[in-house]
Order: C-alpha cells, then structure tokens, then sequence
C-alpha cells in the first residue's frame, strides 16, 4: 500500500487551490471560495465512488472556516462537513479479534485538539501555522470562560461570535465524546484505568494551564442561564436588539439561536456526565490501586457542583430544571441527601462508604413520619427537600422512557415506580404537616399531580 | 488620512487653505453654519472635489488639485470649465460604478414565507373534560394543591413544560384525542418559545418512540396529518406553494415587512415532520403524493437565507423524507419532485443551492442530486435536453471565446452537470460522456485566458480545471 498522503497530495494541492485568495479582493469572492472549498471537500471525501480522508491541510482550513467563519452560512457549513466527517474517519473504533478487543488509533487522523507533548501536531505538514488554530487546555478554557461571560452579560448581543463559539464548543465535545465512548466499551472488559488516563478527556483536564473548578463553575452558569434566557427569548425582541445590519442574516440568527443554545446545553451536560463517569472509573482504580502519582489530583466534578449547589440554595431549582441527564440528576439529589443526613443516621453506620448505598426509596423513608421529617427539614430546609424529592421523582418515573438507564435505575431507585409514588406523596404530607406555610412551585404541583395519577392508573399492591 | 496628511505637507505656508480644506473633511455643524452666508463657487467646487475623493479612495495627488481654485485670481471661466469637467468626471464615475453593480451577481436567496396569517384556531378543545385532569380532581391532593378543571389548560401547560406530561404519556401508553390536538395546536402557534419546544420535545419523543418489537410505545387519540401542518405552514406565509403560481413570490419580494415569516415555530415544525416521517409505517400519515409535497416544501425552505442557520436540521428531515418512500415508489417520486422544483427556481445561483442542498450519501440523495440538475439544465435549454449526452452537446454550442459569452450562466451549467454525472449511467455511455466532458472542460480551462476580467470568467476557469484536474487524478488512480 502506498502512502495516501501521497496519493492525496493532487487532489489536496487541487482542493486548496479554491482558497487561494490572491488576486480577488472582495469579501463576497473569499465567502463564494470557502463555500466552494467546503463543498469540496465534502465531494471527495464523503459523496465520490472512491472517497478519501482530506489532507491535515484540509481539515485545518476547515476549522478555521469555523472559528472565523464571518457568516452564519459558513459556520454551519463548516461544523457540518467536520461532524460528518468524524462520523466516516474516525480518530480510535474498536476490533474485535477472538472476543478480545482491541483500541486501534488511527495515527495520522487529524485532530482539533493538541493535547500534552505527545502530540506535536504539524510535524509532517502544516508547520506552526496551523497549530495556533488549534484547541489545547488553555484555549479550551478561554473559550468556556467567553461563552459564559457572553450569556451573562444582560445586554446579550446577537452576534457571529457567540454562534461560531458554541458551534466550536458542540464539535469539541463530539470529539471527546466519540474517544470516551470507544475507550469505555474497551474498560467494561479489560477495567483497564490506562484506557482512561489517556483519554483526551482526562487529559485536556488534567492540565495545569486549565483552572477545573472554575470551568466547573463556568459550565454551571452556562447552564442556569439558559434557563433564564429561556424566558426572554422571544423572536421580535432579539432582533430588535440586534447588531447586525442586515435584516436576514438578523432573523436568521434569531431563528437558529435558541436550536444553538439546546444544543450547547446538552453538549454541556454531555460534558459534564462524561467527567462524571471518568471520576467514577478512577475512583474504582484507586480502590484497585492502579492509579499512580502521574495521574494527578483533581476535585470529583459532583463534589464541585454539590458544594456550587449548596452555597447558593436559589441555584438548585434552575440547575435541576435544566440538567436533565436522569442518572446523573438522580445522584446528585442522593448525595446531596447523603451529605447532610447520612451521618446521624442509624442505617449507615456499617460502612465508610455509604453514599452509594443511598437509594431513592430510602430517602423517601426519611420524610415516612413527621419527626423524621422535621429532622431533615432543619438541614436541608422543608422547601429545598420537596424540590429535591421532586426532581428525584422525575428521573423515577422517566425510567421506561430511557432504555440505557434502567439497569441502574432500579439500582439507585429501590422500588417500583407506584410504591415511590405513594411514598413521595406522603413525604410531602409530612413536610406541609411539619412546616404549615410550605411553598409548592408549580413544578412540584405537577410532580404530586404525576404521582396521584400513576397511583389511579396502577395502584400499589 | 492619507488626503489629509498630504494637505497637510505642502500647506504649511498657507494656514488659511489648510483650515479650509480640514473644516471641509470634518464638516462639524459649527463651521457649516459659520459658512453658510458665503457660499461662492469656490466652496461648490471643493464640495465637488471632495466627493469626488471620496469615490476616488483618496488619491493623495489629486488633493493638490483644488488649491489652486481657491486662489484670488479666479478666472471665471476656466472654473466654470472645470465644473463641467469635473461633473462629466462624476457622472462618468457614477457610470462604471453602475455597470459595476450589474455585473455583481446577486446571492442565492428567495422570499419563501410573506405575511403571517393570523393561527386557525383549534375550536373546543374539550381539555376541561380530559380524562387525565378529570380522574385527578376527584383526588383529595387536588383541593391541597388548588387544581381544578377550570385552570386545566394552564396546568397542562405547565405538565408540558417540565416534561412530566411525556412521562405520564409512556406510564399510560396513551395520549387521549383532546391533548393531542391541543398539544400539536400549541406546538405550531404558540408564541411562548419554551412552551411550543416542549411540545414539540413532547411530541417527538412520543412519534419515536419504539420498543423491541418496533411498535409504538405509546397510543395516539389523534395523529398529525398532512392538512394540519400544510395548514400551518401557509398561515406562517409560505408562498411557493404547488396550487399557487410563482410568478406571486416574484413580486412579493421587493417589500419586506414586520409580520413577515416564518415564526420561531418553524424549527419545531420542521422536527415534527421529520419524526412523522421516521414512524415505521410512515405511510399511515401521509400519502404518496403527500410525502412528494412535502419534500419539495423542504428543498424550497433551503432558498430562504432566515433558515441558513437551521441548515443541519432542515437535511435531517430531507433524509428522513427521502428515507420513507418505498424503493418502487422512488424512481416515480424523485422525477415528479424535481421537475416541480426545477420549474419553480430561478436559473441563477438559487439552483445551485437547490443542489448542494441534498447532501446525503446515499444513492437516493445522488440520484435526486443528479435528476434535479438534469430538469434545471432542461429548462435552460428550452427542454430540448433529456439526459446527460444531450446536455453535453448542447454545452459544446456555448463559445467561450465570443465576446458575449454569458459565463455567469456558463458557470451554472458546469456545477449542474457535475451534479447530473454523480448518478450511475449506462456502462456503454459512460466513457462516451466522460470523453465530452473533459474535452469541453479542457476547453474552457485553456480558452478562456486568466486575465479576462469578463465576470465569472475566471469562475469558471477556474471551476474547469478544478474538475478537470480531479479528473485526471481520479484515472491516474
């Protein structure tokens, strides 16, 4: 076989012929290359009879199309060619020899990301040029820091910049996603924490250059804002407020805008649920002892949040309404429970490791009789607890729905959904009992009126 | 800036002309009203001269120029000359600029969606008597928790939004008539932005739903048909429907006004109509000819530069449309398709998008590809040409080296019939029409000179040997 790079080299030098800008001067010409190019692209390597991976080159000019695309037509564009063709060449899959499997890293893949000493990217081609393009720990957490700042900030511009951002953060974290998914497979047969420690996930974050809890607390308010920009988004509003002159390309960012904010949403959570399983994961090394000094320190991303969550009661609900992944939901209200009520309780004393024993079903059994209750409200106050059961419930009764989840479900959950129903109401019983001016929000109005209805419709036995 | 250093280099002996030439690039209100009583002809000449600049981008040597009218021994005459030079000079201007602007080929681009009409309403609902609300009210939790059937709607509304009326949907396996109708209503017309997502999350996630046998998990009361989300589609002023003619989306375009479409409610209809067509049987929704329909409104909705950032969602549902039909049904389909579409876009860059826009990598999205480019170049050449051997000769016919070569369309012709070559054809015919395809590529990458500044000249140079190169690559390898 000889060297594709070789065999490519006609096509490459062809293909980025289209971006070579000298002798035009207007913008609408670049725009019209880049189209063309990425179009391209797209021919040869996706759509043609003998399709073939696109050039480092290729791939680099490319993203930067994304990360300064100058058009919404071009951003879009450019994310979609890259996640397709993630999708067809992928960077590591998995083999199957003989019921072993086997990682296969495919060495010359290209990647978005340079990551460590290992990887010194544009050594073959490309030169330095092209690595300043591209993502390392530092960039990484440059760029989470600026989509945060930008929904914060309340006089919220509709610009190119926040779109081309949480496009680029989507794709990143389709990367991450696609290497944690490929190494995870492998770690269920081999529970090889190696596997993990090289992932690029552990890696980007296990960087000096990158502050993890202030990503962390980055990534929150990405999500809380949300939530509220949620409720100021309406259509003429934002276009109102817009500073970009032409009226389509102003309506067609406010129409594309909230779609881009759910995705960047669920990528964010999507992100945050993958630190969770590779914390997870290296807990269980540590317990094995495989992990060693070069794996580093790092805070457990739930203890972050938990303690996020804490100091600022008024965030639980907002966090809770937005993150939606139910795994990860039902053990952040577990250990949440758990870090104030497990200590004097008498049914953990048994063992250090109690946290994990916490069901959803014994939970409810704290708030089963009025004392009881009144104990925890003093900790956790009456409102935080009904919010919490509440959200706990949601991810109880949601557990048919998601098929991927339900080996754990009945784990964490303990019960049937009908029993957890019936306890539910009569922990919120208890709670008004306990304290008579209890506030219901309508979410837990709706969370009663679902357990209520789920008790007619297949009674407790 | 650079005028201005200039002025200001070879003034110095002169403060006085430097002042007024500085006052004149500034043109602050103050030194306008201090000059308004003494307007001489001095001052319209150097207005002119500045004007003139400005379209000149500054030219530092002709900033000299207006010194010398502004000296003392002014001879009318010759001023009076330099006027009518001068304006000869800007009307000359104003002509290239003009032929300029003709040659500028304009975006693709189409008003696909005029005046919103205001929602049909969805009638009684019978929400209050629903069977969900009604067995809960007989509940003692219900007086706690103030929920009666009067409020229902507010209170669904809310199930909605947090999600739980899904969860309640797959606990149940049903979703009784007047929820869903209420919830589809509300999904196409609400204003409220987060409420008519959740209903769309809500009725997407029901609409996919399956279990291992691939059947619904969930029963519907009523199903989404076509006549609700055409409906819905022509009251957000969808103007390239198949009844009406084109000719109207033509003239409406020039004006562009406030209550213009699409709502922020297109994006859930677009994901609704995806999940309808990824059911299994997605024929139970929707006919034949309906599907048809449906896959020209999308490749139509591609036109519209407000969609441009919803680009990924709106190929979603392309595929899934193009995925439901039956292989018998498709070769039929596919031709009516693109013939409907080939007749109602314009011949200009607008079909070109049209084509890029099928994007999937299946045979079906090449065949489409490549029969969309077969009917757009048909028309163009007053239907004389049936398949990619005839579209070929017909492309012979076109000189690049006559002087009213028209390369723009020129350059359309080559992007389609590249895109008519993607689909498979007969093994005896095929080196026939690679042979004529690369003798006329070479032709237009060697006959048309790299320093014609003709527009799109170079375009479609560069398009020819761009193809070509490929060309060769591809039989080398």
């Amino acid at each position: 076989m000889d060297d594709p790079r070789r065999r490519n080299g006609g096509f490459e030098e062809n293909t980025m012929a289209i971006l070579d800008s000298s002798g035009i001067g207007g913008s609408q010409d670049i725009h019209d290359d880049r189209i063309s190019f990425l179009e391209a692209v797209r021919y040869a390597s996706l759509v043609s009879e003998s399709p073939s991976v696109p050039s480092w080159n290729m791939y680099d000019a490319t993203f930067q199309i994304l990360r300064d695309s100058r058009s919404l037509e071009l951003a879009v564009a450019s994310y979609q060619l890259l996640i397709e063709l993630d999708k067809r060449y992928p960077r590591v899959y998995c083999t199957n020899s003989g019921g072993i499997g086997e990682l296969v890293f495919v060495k010359e893949a290209w990647s978005p990301f340079i990551l460590g000493q290992e990887k010194s990217h544009g050594t073959g081609e490309g030169g330095s040029k092209s690595t300043d393009r591209l993502i390392d720990s530092l960039r990484f957490s440059v760029l989470i820091e600026d989509m945060a700042q930008a929904v914060k900030s309340m006089d919220f511009q509709l610009g190119l910049k926040p779109v081309e951002d949480m496009l680029l953060f989507q794709y990143l974290v389709s990367v991450l996603e696609a290497d944690f998914i490929h190494r995870h497979t492998l770690y269920k047969e081999s529970l090889n924490w190696v596997l993990f420690r090289e992932s690029m996930l552990n890696t980007l974050l296990g960087s000096r250059k990158l502050n993890f809890k202030s990503l962390v607390r980055d990534f929150m308010s990405l999500l809380l804002n949300q939530c509220q920009h949620h409720v100021r988004n309406s259509l003429p509003d934002t276009v109102g407020s817009c500073a970009i002159s032409s009226h389509d390309s102003a309506f067609s960012l406010a129409i594309a805008f909230p779609e881009l904010e759910r995705r960047t949403c669920s990528a964010v959570q999507k992100l945050l649920t993958l630190v969770m399983e590779i914390d997870v994961i290296k807990k269980e090394a540590d317990l094995l002892g495989v992990t060693s000094r070069i794996d580093g320190f790092r805070i457990p991303i739930l203890e972050i949040i938990l303690d996020e969550l804490t100091y600022n009661l008024n965030h639980v609900s907002s966090f809770l309404a937005v993150f939606s992944e139910p795994k990860w939901k039902l053990e952040i209200v577990l250990q949440y429970f758990s870090k104030y009520c497990m200590k004097s309780s008498v049914r953990t004393r048994r063992s250090n490791d109690t946290a994990n024993d916490l069901t959803l079903e014994s939970v409810m059994n704290f708030f089963s009789t009025p004392t009881a209750t009144k104990n925890i409200a003093k900790k956790v106050t009456s409102e935080v607890a009904l919010l919490l059961l509440a959200h706990a419930f949601q991810v109880c009764v949601s557990q048919q729905v998601d098929m991927n989840f339900s080996g754990y479900a009945s784990e964490k959950i303990g019960g049937t959904v009908s029993q957890i129903s019936s306890k539910f109401i009569s922990a919120f019983h208890n709670l008004r009992e306990v304290d008579e001016d209890l506030e219901i929000t309508p979410f837990e109005k709706e969370a009663l009126f679902t357990a209520a209805t789920i008790l007619l419709q297949e009674p407790e036995n | 800036m650079k005028r201005r250093s200039a002025v200001a280099d070879d003034d110095d002996d002169d403060p006085l002309d430097f002042e007024e030439e500085d006052a004149l690039l500034n043109a602050t209100p103050r030194v306008a009203s201090k000059r308004r009583k003494a307007i001489g002809l001095d001052d319209l000449l150097s207005e002119v001269y500045k004007e003139k600049n400005k379209l000149m981008g500054c030219n530092p040597a002709r900033s000299n120029a207006p010194k010398g009218y502004n000296s003392d021994e002014d001879d009318k005459k010759t001023q009076e000359n330099e006027i009518t030079f001068c304006k000869f000079v800007d009307d000359c201007e104003k002509q290239v600029n003009e032929i300029g602007s003709e040659d500028e080929v304009p975006e693709w681009g189409q008003k696909v969606f005029g005046l919103q009409k205001s929602p049909t309403s969805l009638g009684r609902t019978g929400l209050e008597n629903c069977q969900l609300l009604q067995s809960f009210t007989e509940n003692s939790l219900a007086q706690i928790l103030g929920v009666n059937a009067e409020q229902g709607e507010t209170f669904l509304k809310g199930l909605l939004m947090n999600g739980w009326l899904s969860k309640l949907a797959f606990r149940s396996g049903l979703v009784e008539e007047s929820i869903a109708r209420w919830s589809f209503h509300t999904m196409l017309y609400s204003l409220n932005e987060e409420l008519q997502v959740s209903a769309c999350d809500f009725w997407c996630c029901i609409l996919q739903s399956r279990d291992e046998a691939n059947q619904p998990l969930v029963r519907l009361g009523w199903y989404p048909n076509y006549s609700a989300l055409k409906d819905a589609l022509l009251n957000y002023g969808y103007l390239f429907d198949t009844t009406s003619n084109c000719s109207s989306t033509s003239e409406a375009s020039s004006a562009d006004s406030e209550c213009d479409g699409p709502p922020a409610n297109i994006l859930s209809w677009i994901r609704v109509l995806s999940a309808c067509f990824q059911l299994r049987n997605g024929r139970t929704i929707f006919s034949t000819s309906e599907a048809e329909d449906f896959l020209i409104i999308v490749i139509c909705l591609f036109l519209d530069r407000k969609l441009v950032g919803i680009t990924s969602i709106l190929s979603e549902c392309l595929q899934s449309i193009i995925g439901s039909f039956s292989d018998s049904q498709w070769d039929e389909s596919c031709v009516k398709v693109a013939e409907s579409i080939a007749h109602r876009v314009p011949k200009d860059l607008n079909c070109l998008r049209i084509v890029e826009c099928i994007s999937g990598l299946d045979n079906r999205n090449k065949h489409l590809r490549s029969q969309l480019a077969l009917q757009m170049l048909r028309i163009s050449f007053d239907r004389k040409v049936t398949n990619a051997k005839e579209a070929l000769e017909m492309l012979k016919l076109v000189n690049v080296k006559n002087k009213d070569c028209n390369f723009f369309k020129l350059y359309i012709y080559l992007v389609l019939v590249e895109n008519l070559l993607l689909f498979d054809h007969p093994f005896e015919e095929k080196s026939l029409i690679i042979d004529l395809w690369s003798k006329y590529l070479r032709n237009c990458s060697t006959q048309i000179t790299s320093t014609d500044l003709r527009s799109y000249a170079s375009k479609v140079r560069n398009k020819a040997s761009y193809l070509l190169q490929n060309m060769i690559l591809k039989n080398c390898g």
